[in-house]
């Protein structure tokens, strides 16, 4: 295994979560320029991104004091997504979570839902928060069975949020608070 | 008052309003100001789209944004702390199409 393991705390029974390196930034650029993944991940214009861009991305990240990873396969450490608590209201200790799994071959198999377990572990367990929300686009509908599964509610629907594809679409916030995810721990 | 966070793609903008003068509480002040600031962004700003959060303990608030055509689209629970508790965030937004109907409504 790797010497870029920190501990249990961030690992899974098939991924784990890697500190960012500027070495990954090549293989975020190939992400970043999928327009299919775009579509769902991000909340501006749809645009290819350089190695350059990515890099920023990484600084921008260190700069606003995120907990950013990249997610990691255990058995040969193949790079496959990117994770990030963002957003941190210690006073009001909230935070908001961005997931994006890049390798297409690694869709719809769990990967994302694996991760999104890890990461909640994370926020409630060493942050000592006390909720996370995210925004997904309503109509990424596997996304959302992903987080109702890990325990996210559908709380809110912020209607023609994003303009995508020719029209206006909504998005949907999902909540979970610390006791709800700790409920669903046996 | 401000418009902030404004997304020219998106057509998007979120709103803070404040009176600081609390002898000028519960006379409408708020309501006309919000009056004149919807129909700046929605015929001047060209925007799509305004929201705003309020607390939801702040019922004048909420009634007020109802008032300007401010829709509920619901709540990030326990998102806020405040005198000791969670407090859940309320989520309220006006588009285009909701306040070009109150105006037809209005004339």
């Amino acid at each position: 295994m790797t010497d870029l393991l920190f501990n249990k705390l961030l690992q899974g029974e098939r991924i784990y979560f890697a500190g960012i390196t500027p070495e990954d930034m090549e293989i975020y650029a190939r992400w970043f320029s999928n327009v299919e993944l775009q579509k769902f991940t991000t909340y501006d214009r749809v645009f290819p991104q350089t190695v350059d861009q990515a890099e920023q991305f990484r600084q921008k990240g260190i700069e606003q004091g995120r907990y950013a990873f990249t997610i990691r396969l255990l058995t040969d450490d193949t790079p496959i997504g990117n994770i990030n608590l963002k957003d941190i209201d210690w006073r009001c200790r909230s935070c908001s979570v961005g997931i994006s799994i890049g390798e297409p071959d690694y869709w719809g198999s769990g990967y994302g839902t694996e991760a999104m377990q890890i990461v909640l572990h994370y926020a409630f367990l060493e942050l000592n928060l006390h909720r996370v929300e995210l925004e997904v686009l309503a109509s990424n509908e596997r996304a959302m069975r992903s987080y109702e599964k890990v325990g996210f509610q559908r709380e809110a629907v912020k209607r023609q949020a994003l303009f995508r594809d020719g029209h206006y679409q909504d998005f949907v916030v999902m909540g979970i608070l610390r006791r709800e995810w700790q409920a669903k721990q046996t | 008052m401000s418009l902030r966070q404004y997304n020219n793609r998106n057509r998007t903008a979120s709103l803070s309003i404040l009176i600081g003068n609390t002898a000028l509480h519960g006379q409408g002040y708020g309501t006309e100001a919000l009056q004149i600031l919807t129909h700046y962004a929605f015929t001047e700003v060209n925007l799509n789209r305004l929201e705003l959060t309020v607390s939801d303990y702040n019922l004048s608030g909420i009634r007020c944004y109802e008032k300007c055509g401010f829709q509920h689209e619901g709540r990030k629970r326990e998102a806020m702390f405040r005198d000791g508790q969670y407090h859940d965030v309320v989520l309220m937004a006006i588009l285009r199409e909701d306040w070009l109907k109150l105006q037809e409504a209005g004339a």
